[in-house]
């Protein structure tokens, strides 16, 4: 049996927006000025967050998500992950009920029971008084078993707002209000999509985490906080989740290249891990830099925000011609989101059109609403560089951008969409050669064959280009 | 005596928070009730003459405001069943979140109002970037008061049919009532809004397109029949007591004349109060501080807010109409100002460093600022000797402006009012007197404060009897 007893905290909101990420930014930034050491998780599939949380903590964030793996798996990570810290934070996502369906699966107050966390639950109180109190009431009345142990009141106006809404939560729920988050005007901590700016574009990561730690610690009773999270129960597993993967290590000395750089930076680090646990040496490459591919054996392109760098990208005429010709020489390549969108023909945005690498004969174009959202399954219907005929995958997917001639004549589709949106409602996971496009973000904790398949054919290329260069020697 | 039951079918919209959407769902509601023949009576809680106007252009009829604030519960009661009398249906808009008031124990809330008034009660929930939860903000509300009539949801900026699936049901699993409504995700164009609401209708050149356009996009979201089946099971309200009006005493008889400025820049009239003057038996006559040359031949002039700020230059413009203002303080007009109209009779107005010569009343400049310098109920007490108000009275009433007073070096003024609540000119004075003029930033609604349309109207007699001498 493996236990852990780490004190822990799921922080929550009634909706997103409400500004669960700064608080928790700050509370992770304050408790590592008390010396604690702070291990962070993001619910649900997201990787800005998860940045910004990982930028505070100072140590990878890694996403737990009901829907995306097992609960066995959660659990497994959380207590392998929050192993040697000695806190761990949890950042929930949108409302606390939210789920797929209207029960909340795969929601963040499911999860916060099965880690046996106490629930700290962030309010925006814009426009709002008593009515405050209506809403923790509703979150205990609708699940008694969730440990709601504190409130965060945020965007306050004044301290007479402050003291009625203090005192209407904790008289008419009995749950004490932790703390109290003036409305503020954070310049610095700007907007993008759903969530705040990736911190890799971000000037002022570090200046935003220092503010972000000051406004918590003026306004929040972190020594509460530490006390609640301290009556965290016990999360016991059985010894056989932890028997290591006999698979794993079957290839060595295989470089795999991952593009990390200000447009490409949605990597999940269990994905990393994965292919690092399977064989790989990671090789790190900047798209932007005018320098060809380096020599890899296969690469690994995750998404992030090529829309904003199209100019940079397109004019990296090195760097694209080389991936290019790698790719017409065989090389694996595994694009996710901007990925594709990179190994398109072109990338149009407000109607300046970009061109991008070229590997599959479709042009991508960023829309003003996204296109896809939310969970996507999909089947494996044809033979393809990585995954078996027959296969199904969840991930997920969130993209503003649209291919816009995606009938099936512009290629090959190695999916069939289940749910979700894909490339075209019907079809992802294009291909040529041995390089493959999709808008499903995967996540390696759900589907470990995932990167054995990488492994696989980065094994078979570094083979054959073995065999090349012999033939070229002679 | 009189002795009413009122068994109008009625529904109150009600939100978690301000900024739900609330006004834009109810005007929808509104002009769908009446397409479908019905007479609507509508009321709005709280201080507010922006959504109230708005409420009853849409409905054709005077929207009143019922606020226990302001005035007593069996006041509400006797206005709510007068006004909605031989209407079809009344509608009720709410204020803020549902359970917000004064203070921690809600007091003076719209749920409050909601029981007082028998009414269902719809929630409006704002869905965006939420879903099953939903359903626990829905629950709390019934379990913080359960004596409310909660009988029906609407969601707002709903993101697609799954999206509201999610929410309709896991509300009606959780608390068992229905969806009525489900609004998608929108932009209303040309809707602008100003302050804390909505652009006043009076500076909106296409309010009847705009409640059209409203009306064309709510009644596709909501269920009209479900809602008028819920207002059915209003309570029935009886009465028997008397007259309130008849309250207000003898009557001036003979031609007694008092003006109000009512014109893009002054608007904020309550219908009560005007039909307080009214009910003296003084004939209201409606002036323009914009387009007339001059003051007609009146008795008294009530002036209420508005927005002189954003009419400023055009108000400053005004020399011969000011002229005349100023001539007829000097002869003893009475006049009541509030809040634009206080700004209106100071010496000037200063707006982003721009200077705007007003009437020059009262000895004072004023300033507008960027934020609110007084916002919300206020309460003071008659402690000056002044044209209109007995002293030793506490009166309540509201404040919300931006603007805030500069004295002029010399000035030693006469204040009426001492600040019981709230912030009025410098937090501690309010209701500036000179001659028989008197401005304040204090709004006050007739209903509350029962005396007031008959001080106005007998200074008024007054001075028309003065005249008479002269």
């Amino acid at each position: 049996m493996i236990s852990t007893s780490i004190p822990r905290m799921v922080l929550g909101a009634l909706k997103g927006g409400s500004g669960k990420t700064l608080i928790s930014v700050g509370i992770i930034a304050a408790l590592r000025k008390r010396g604690f050491k702070v291990a962070v998780f993001k619910k649900g599939p997201d990787y800005i967050d998860a940045g910004w949380l990982g930028l505070a903590a100072s140590t990878d964030c890694h996403n737990l998500d009901s829907y995306l793996f097992s609960n066995s798996d959660i659990l497994k990570t959380f207590v392998l992950k929050s192993k040697d810290f000695d806190i761990s934070i949890i950042e929930g996502n949108r409302g606390v009920f939210d789920g797929v369906d209207s029960v909340g699966s795969f929601g963040t107050a499911e999860l916060a029971k099965l880690l046996k966390a106490p629930l700290i639950l962030v309010i925006d109180s814009t426009k709002m008084t008593r009515t405050a109190a209506a809403l923790v009431l509703g979150c205990q009345s609708l699940d008694p078993n969730l440990i709601l142990k504190g409130v965060i009141v945020n965007r306050v106006a004044g301290q007479r707002h402050k003291r009625i809404l203090t005192e209407s939560i904790e008289n008419i729920c009995s749950v004490k209000v932790l703390g109290s988050i003036d409305k503020l005007n954070l310049e610095s901590f700007p907007q993008r999509h759903l969530g705040l700016l990736p911190l890799h574009e971000h000037p002022g990561a570090a200046t935003f985490v220092q503010q972000a730690a000051e406004i918590v610690e003026n306004n929040v009773d972190i020594e509460a906080l530490v006390q609640i999270a301290n009556q965290a129960n016990e999360i016991r597993l059985e010894n056989h989740l932890f028997v290591p993967d006999e698979n794993g290590m079957e290839h060595t000395c295989l470089k795999i290249g991952v593009l990390k750089d200000s447009a490409f930076q949605f990597y999940y680090p269990e994905n990393l891990e994965a292919l690092v646990h399977s064989g790989a040496e990671l090789i790190e490459i900047n798209s932007l830099e005018p320098k060809k591919l380096p020599v890899i054996d296969a690469l690994y392109i995750g998404g992030g925000f090529p829309e904003t760098h199209a100019e940079r990208l397109s004019d990296n005429q090195v760097f694209r011609h080389s991936l290019r010709n790698a790719v017409e020489n065989g090389l694996p390549v595994y694009a996710e989101c901007g990925g594709l969108m990179y190994l398109s023909r072109s990338l149009t945005i407000d109607n300046n059109k970009y061109p991008m690498v070229g590997i599959f004969d479709i042009d991508a174009v960023l829309a003003m609403r996204p296109q896809g959202h939310g969970y996507i399954h999909v089947r494996t219907v044809r033979e393809n560089p990585f995954f078996r005929v027959g296969s199904t995958l969840i991930g997920h997917e969130f993209h503003y951008s649209f291919i816009s001639n995606s009938d099936t004549d512009s290629g090959s589709y190695a999916f069939e969409v289940l749910r979700g949106h894909g490339i075209n409602g019907k079809n992802d996971g294009i291909f040529r050669k041995n390089a493959l496009g999709t808008y499903v973000h995967i996540h390696a904790t759900g589907e470990p064959w995932w990167a054995k398949g990488i492994l696989n054919k980065a094994h078979d290329y570094s083979l054959s280009r073995r065999v090349l260069d012999f033939d070229e020697d002679k | 005596m009189n002795s009413f039951t009122c068994d109008i079918p009625r529904v109150l919209i009600s939100a978690l928070k301000g900024g739900a959407g609330k006004t834009l769902i109810t005007l929808g509601l509104i002009a769908s009730l009446r397409r479908r023949g019905l007479k609507v009576s509508v009321f709005k809680k709280g201080p507010d003459y922006i959504d109230s106007n708005w409420l009853g252009f849409a409905a054709n009829s005077p929207c009143y405001n019922l606020d226990s604030f302001l005035m007593g519960q069996d006041v509400i009661i006797d206005s709510f069943v007068r006004k909605s009398a031989k209407t079809d249906i009344a509608i009720i808009e709410g204020a803020r979140g549902l359970f917000d008031g004064v203070d921690s124990s809600g007091s003076y809330s719209t749920a409050e109002l909601a029981k007082t008034l028998g009414a269902p009660t719809l929630l409006i929930i704002e869905g965006s970037k939420m879903s099953g939860t939903a359903a626990a903000l829905t629950r709390g509300c019934q379990v913080l008061d359960p004596g409310l009539m909660l009988e029906g949801v609407i969601l707002n900026r709903v993101a697609g049919s799954r999206h509201e699936d999610i929410m309709k049901s896991a509300v009606m699993k959780s608390c068992g009532i229905p969806t009525v409504g489900s609004i998608a995700k929108q932009t209303f164009k040309n809707f602008p809004q100003r302050h804390l609401g909505l652009l006043p209708i009076e500076e909106h050149p296409a309010a009847l397109s705009l409640i059209e356009q409203v009306e064309a996009v709510i009644s596709k979201g909501i269920n009209l029949d479900k809602i008028v089946e819920i207002a059915n099971k209003a309570r029935k309200l009886e009465i028997t007591r008397p007259d309130l009006t008849s309250e207000i005493g003898e009557s001036f008889s003979g031609d007694l004349r008092i003006g109000f400025l009512k014109d893009s820049a002054f608007q904020f009239y309550y219908h009560d109060n005007l039909d307080a003057l009214e009910a003296t038996g003084a004939s209201l006559i409606s002036v323009s501080a914009l387009d007339d040359q001059k003051l007609p031949d009146i008795h008294g002039l009530y002036i209420g807010g508005g927005f002189p700020e954003t009419n400023a230059e055009a108000l400053a413009a005004n020399h011969s109409f000011k002229a005349s203002l100023v001539e007829s303080v000097a002869n003893g007009l009475p006049v009541y100002a509030e809040c634009g109209g206080l700004m209106y009779l100071s010496k000037k107005i200063i707006l982003d460093e721009k200077e705007f010569p007003m009437v020059g009343v009262f000895p004072i400049t004023t300033v507008l600022k960027k934020k609110p310098q007084g916002l919300g109920y206020t309460e003071v007490e008659v402690t000056g000797k002044n044209p209109f108000y007995p002293l030793g009275k506490v009166i309540r009433g509201h404040e919300f402006h931006y603007s805030s007073v500069e004295l002029e070096d010399s000035a030693a003024p006469v204040y009426a009012f001492r600040i019981i609540r709230g912030h009025g000119m410098d937090g501690v004075n309010d209701g500036i007197c000179v001659n028989n003029a008197m401005g304040s930033y204090l709004h006050v609604h007739a209903l509350g404060v029962p005396y007031w349309a008959r001080a106005i109207a007998k200074r008024a007699f007054q001075f028309k009897l003065s005249q008479k001498k002269q």
